[in-house]
């Protein structure tokens, strides 16, 4: 997966925002990068232009050697839908759906009957193989969060995104999102990009790319805590 | 995708809850009005009068206005708008009998004839319906069998038929004074008392001798019909055939008997079909509102769910077809519960409507496949309908509000829906300005029209509208208290989405009561305005049964001493040609009124505008100028008119007049009349005094005339001004229905909307409000929405009301009681408040953080 020279603005005129300035980047195959950086430096942006849910204003996004900016936004939706898995902070199920149907929606989306071994490994691998027939509301925060990384293996995506995964879970069963996260990386083989706010939360990613004004600032390979988050209080300064 | 609705409404059974009660509810009321509808239209059996007789020969009653022009088609005839068929000559009826295969041929005469008991007080009468006069050769025709007595011999002698006997208390032997339109009344000796042979209902009748009822007729060359007895073992249709042959131009040949005359109930059947036909518009029209209004609030209320859908890969289009699954899920479990308690609510409602005296005695719901189908078309189409547009909106949610925290409201509307709200408001505008131009009766109607445009337009345009509105009427809501107030108002501005759909309901059920109470009272006040200014008599007399008075009645009035001006009106039937001359001629069938020319100025002042009522020569006619206006008529021009003999005549335009509400739209002469329906009865006599007063005079006449009521000028117009109307309470429980099932959407909508929102009340109670704040805060918006939707809906209701008013009199006055207005409009708010305020109680019931914690 690879940026080159997106933009992205909002607004017109004189109220016009730059989000993102020509930013490129690459993401090797089979890697977890985490997005940091202060409210409003573009790191949502960067995610959705990445993810193809917003079109950039200029430059182009590659995924499996496609610029996906060229497509057609119903071919672009079913591109989605087998290339990229998503996982987002919280309401992220369907509440009248099982937790099996919501693994299996993007099967349903696809007009494909599920891979009924795959669907269990998934399952069993999440550790929510009991909990298959419950509902949304019947499960804890972590538990459904696990849900959606099932959910987003579930296609053999190419990339996954996770929107501040954590951000609405206890530290430690945040830490076993995250740890699960690592594992699709480590046993899945997928590229994971992630967008935080929280230090240790980065210290599972390869790498950490911080962004400011919508510009990438800087980039750090096998991130601590420490490291971040003095990184994070410079900014403040 | 019918698997993830069917999913979703089992699992969400209280939010689809809500569109489920619109849908069942409006399936309920399309059934219902179906069935009656159709119940009204074949209910009228047709005359039974016929009923041993194989085929009946009548006048063709579609006779061309143009002089050598194409026959008119029968179907272009709408119900109850033909001329009688005209009466035949006897020699049709020699020639029939000529016809291999025919036994026998019975001719039959048809009067108006009212029996009293000789000397009976007239206070006895009443609009009871119609009695007719036959032969007695007629009475076989049924047959009738005499249960005592003997047939009528002497010209004196009449049979009554046992309903007639009995009403009149009149038994064999005893005296009987019989009024028709050639005699006035006479004196008859009941000869006998005969019973129809079998049941039903048929009109009420008396039996002459054939010779007397042939010189009551006017014209006794001629019959009403000619009744064929077959012989036995005939083939019908090719007798049928062979009698057409016969009989020859300008006659219809039945097979169908019961179609030879109206029944008695013909025209209180065609009054409960406009009626019904009217009432399930109006309900069809809120049904399409109510349920469109449902499901664009459940897209609303799921904006997340299926933004989320779209950021994980559904496309647009599987969105669109996940809600018209939803939407065929919801109609389905509508149809089953919403058909049974339909049909089961036809049959009180049909009770009702006999007993409130809109439909006639014999009405009952009757079951068949078509209001069914009609139903289930309907439901299942409307809520496609409702979930194609909530679709249409749901495949626009983008995927990037899933990740969103709070969901952002709609900000914008679609180009389409600006560019069809603007088309719609064009359209009013013209129905408007084009209704008034043409006026009249036509103008009036179309103005009706502009209700539902503009309630379209409203619709469309909501959100826009609201908010414009709601920056109006929010900084009125301040007085709640600043804090609650101002956030009420707040919330209003910023949810503009909201209180349109919530307003829209109240808007439709103000409209539509304002329209449907105030039109009628309208036209009402319109019309004694015009006759107050147009009736110069004295002394206006009618008849007591609404059938008319004979000629006699005007000639012994202008007889008595002290009367100085007489003129009758007599309502006869026309067929005008309306078209220009040499194309196919459009046709419609009138009341005109034939008067004396030479009486009517000093009796009433009917504001001519062109030409001289004078020149009302029996080939002259006058015509009002909204008819005229419409019809592109000018004074001077030579009208196609077909007479109801079946005669056709140019008749020459000789003025147009203003004052014809509550007249007619058309004049002709007395003497055309006398000449072209001798049967023809005067619907009112106007009467002035040369000084003296006659009023003890005319009173005295009712001895000699049993029907004949003396009314003064202002005792006749208070008349007029009391509703004798029967359908007006009927239109009142109609609405009321109406109103309820407007009243639950509204309820329904607001229910729901509000129920949407506890996260929002608990955060707020969070932030430090108590319960009472968030109340009077939801209170404080439903008051907005509320206001606005009554105004909108007064705005809408004011439009039509003063374009019809224009239209029909030229004056922008309508009539709206302020009282009724108001209850109007305090039940509304009532229903507003109590529809919002009962779900917020209990959305701030819970604790506030056992809310916020729990999960979607």
């Amino acid at each position: 997966m690879a940026l080159q020279g997106v933009s992205k603005s909002f607004g017109t005129g004189l109220t016009s925002v730059a989000a993102l300035r020509d930013v490129s980047m690459a993401f090797p195959e089979g890697t977890f990068t985490a997005l940091m950086g202060p409210s409003g430096s573009g790191k949502s942006t960067f995610m959705h232009c990445a993810a193809g849910l917003e079109r950039p204003d200029a430059g182009a996004v590659f995924l499996a050697g496609t610029d996906i900016t060229k497509m057609r936004e119903s071919r672009l939706t079913v591109f989605r839908r087998n290339n990229m898995g998503f996982v987002f902070q919280s309401f992220n199920l369907l509440s009248s759906l099982t937790v099996r149907q919501n693994v299996t929606l993007p099967f349903l989306l696809n007009g494909r009957r599920a891979d009924g071994k795959w669907v269990d490994e998934i399952v069993e691998r999440v550790g929510l193989a009991e909990r298959m027939d419950h509902l949304p509301a019947e499960l804890s925060g972590g538990q459904q969060q696990r849900v959606s990384i099932a959910r987003a293996l579930v296609t053999r995506p190419q990339v996954i995104f996770a929107d501040e995964p954590t951000g609405a879970l206890d530290t430690q069963t945040g830490a076993g999102i995250l740890r699960l996260l690592r594992e699709t990386v480590d046993g899945f083989g997928r590229t994971l990009i992630m967008v935080t706010h929280d230090p240790r939360a980065a210290t599972y990613a390869d790498r950490v790319v911080f962004l400011v004004d919508g510009g990438i600032v800087d980039e750090m390979s096998s991130p601590t805590v420490e490291r971040t988050s003095a990184w994070l209080s410079r900014l403040d300064a | 995708m019918l698997r993830l609705g069917l999913r979703s409404v089992r699992t969400r059974k209280a939010r689809f809850a809500g569109s489920l009660l619109a849908v069942a509810l409006a399936v309920t009321v399309i059934t219902t009005g179906g069935v009656l509808l159709q119940s009204a239209v074949t209910g009228d059996g047709g005359s039974r009068r016929f009923h041993a007789v194989t085929l009946v020969v009548t006048g063709n009653p579609h006779i061309s206005v143009a002089p050598g022009g194409r026959p008119i088609d029968s179907g272009a005839d709408p119900v109850g708008d033909r001329l009688p068929p005209p009466r035949l000559p006897l020699s049709v009826a020699h020639r029939v009998a000529q016809v291999p295969g025919v036994r026998e041929v019975v001719t039959d005469v048809s009067i108006y004839s009212h029996v009293v008991k000789a000397g009976g007080p007239s206070s006895r009468l009443n609009a009871d319906g119609a009695t007719r006069g036959h032969g007695w050769s007629s009475s076989r025709l049924t047959p009738y069998r005499l249960r005592e007595g003997h047939p009528p011999v002497k010209p004196d002698e009449i049979v009554l038929d046992g309903g007639v006997a009995a009403r009149t208390g009149l038994g064999t032997g005893d005296f009987a004074d019989v009024v028709t339109a050639v005699d006035g009344s006479r004196r008859y000796r009941v000869a006998g008392v005969a019973h129809p042979a079998l049941p039903g209902p048929l009109h009420a009748t008396v039996f002459f001798t054939d010779q007397t009822v042939a010189r009551l007729s006017g014209d006794s060359t001629g019959v009403d019909a000619v009744a064929v007895f077959a012989e036995p073992h005939v083939d019908i249709a090719q007798l049928a055939s062979r009698v057409r042959d016969a009989a020859g131009d300008g006659t219809l040949v039945l097979t169908d008997t019961s179609q030879a005359e109206p029944s008695a109930d013909s025209g209180a059947y065609v009054a409960t079909t406009a009626f019904l036909g009217i009432m399930s518009a109006v309900a069809g029209f809120v049904a399409i509102f109510v349920i469109a209004g449902t499901f664009s609030l459940l897209v609303v209320q799921r904006r997340r769910e299926i933004a989320l859908l779209r950021a994980i890969g559904a496309t647009g289009g599987q969105v669109r077809r996940m809600i018209a699954a939803e939407g065929l899920v919801v109609s389905a479990i509508a149809l089953v519960a919403g058909v049974p308690a339909g049909l089961a609510l036809s049959r009180p409602l049909a009770g009702l409507l006999v007993s409130l005296g809109v439909a006639p005695a014999g009405f009952h719901p009757v079951y068949g496949a078509i209001p069914l189908i009609v139903t289930a078309a309907a439901g299942v189409g409307l809520t496609q309908l409702a979930a194609f547009t909530a679709g249409n909106r749901a495949a626009r949610v983008r995927p990037t509000e899933a990740l969103r925290e709070s969901a952002a409201p709609l900000k914008r509307l679609s180009r389409l829906r600006l560019l069809a709200g603007a088309a719609f408001g064009a359209l009013s505008a013209f129905i408007v300005v084009n209704s008034i131009a043409t006026g009249g009766n036509k103008g009036s109607g179309d103005a009706f029209v502009v209700s539902f445009t503009l309630m379209i337009t409203v619709t469309l345009l909501g959100p826009l509208i609201t908010a414009q509105l709601a920056r109006l009427v929010a900084p009125l809501i301040v007085i709640l208290g600043r804090g609650q107030g101002f956030l009420a108002a707040a919330n209003a501005k910023a949810n503009p989405w909201r209180i349109a759909s919530a307003s829209i309901p109240i808007t439709l059920a103000v409209t539509f009561t304002c329209i449907m109470i105030f039109m009628p009272q309208t036209v009402q006040m319109l019309t004694l305005q015009e006759s107050l200014l147009r009736i110069h008599a004295d002394h206006v007399l009618v008849s007591a049964d609404g059938q008319g008075l004979p000629s006699a009645v005007t000639r012994d009035v202008a007889r008595l001493p002290g009367v100085s001006a007489v003129a009758a009106t007599t309502p006869i039937p026309v067929r005008l040609g309306m078209g220009a001359a040499g194309g196919p001629v459009l046709t419609r069938t009138l009341m005109a009124l034939a008067v004396e020319p030479g009486e009517v100025p000093a009796l009433l002042d009917l504001d001519v505008s062109v030409g001289h009522l004078s020149t009302l020569t029996d080939d002259g006619i006058a015509a009002s100028s909204s008819l005229a206006r419409e019809s592109r008529w000018h004074v001077g021009d030579s009208l196609p008119v077909a007479l109801p003999d079946g005669t056709r005549k140019e008749l020459h335009l000789v003025a147009t007049y203003e004052r014809s509400l509550g007249l007619s739209d058309v004049l002709v002469s007395a003497d055309l009349a006398a000449r072209y329906a001798p049967q023809a009865l005067a619907s009112a006599i106007y009467v002035k005094d040369d000084g003296r007063s006659t009023a003890d005079s005319l009173s005295a006449l009712t001895k000699d005339h049993p029907t004949l009521v003396t009314l003064s000028r202002g005792a006749y117009l208070s008349q007029l001004q009391r509703s004798n109307d029967s359908q007006t309470t009927a239109v009142y429980l109609f609405i009321m229905l109406i109103g309820l099932y407007t009243a639950i959407s509204v309820m329904n909508t607001l229910a729901a909307a509000t129920a949407a929102r506890t996260r929002e009340f608990a955060a707020l109670r969070l932030a430090g409000s108590t319960r009472r704040q968030v109340l009077t805060m939801v209170g404080g918006e439903a008051l907005i929405t509320v206001v606005i939707g009554v105004l909108l809906g007064t705005l809408i209701a004011a439009t039509t009301l003063v374009s019809s008013s224009l239209a029909l009199a030229r004056t922008p006055a309508f009539a709206a009681p302020p009282l009724i207005y108001l209850t109007i409009v305090a039940l509304a708010v009532v229903l507003g408040l109590a529809a919002t305020l009962l779900p917020a109680r209990m959305a701030v019931r819970p604790s506030a953080i056992s809310v916020i914690g729990a999960r979607e």
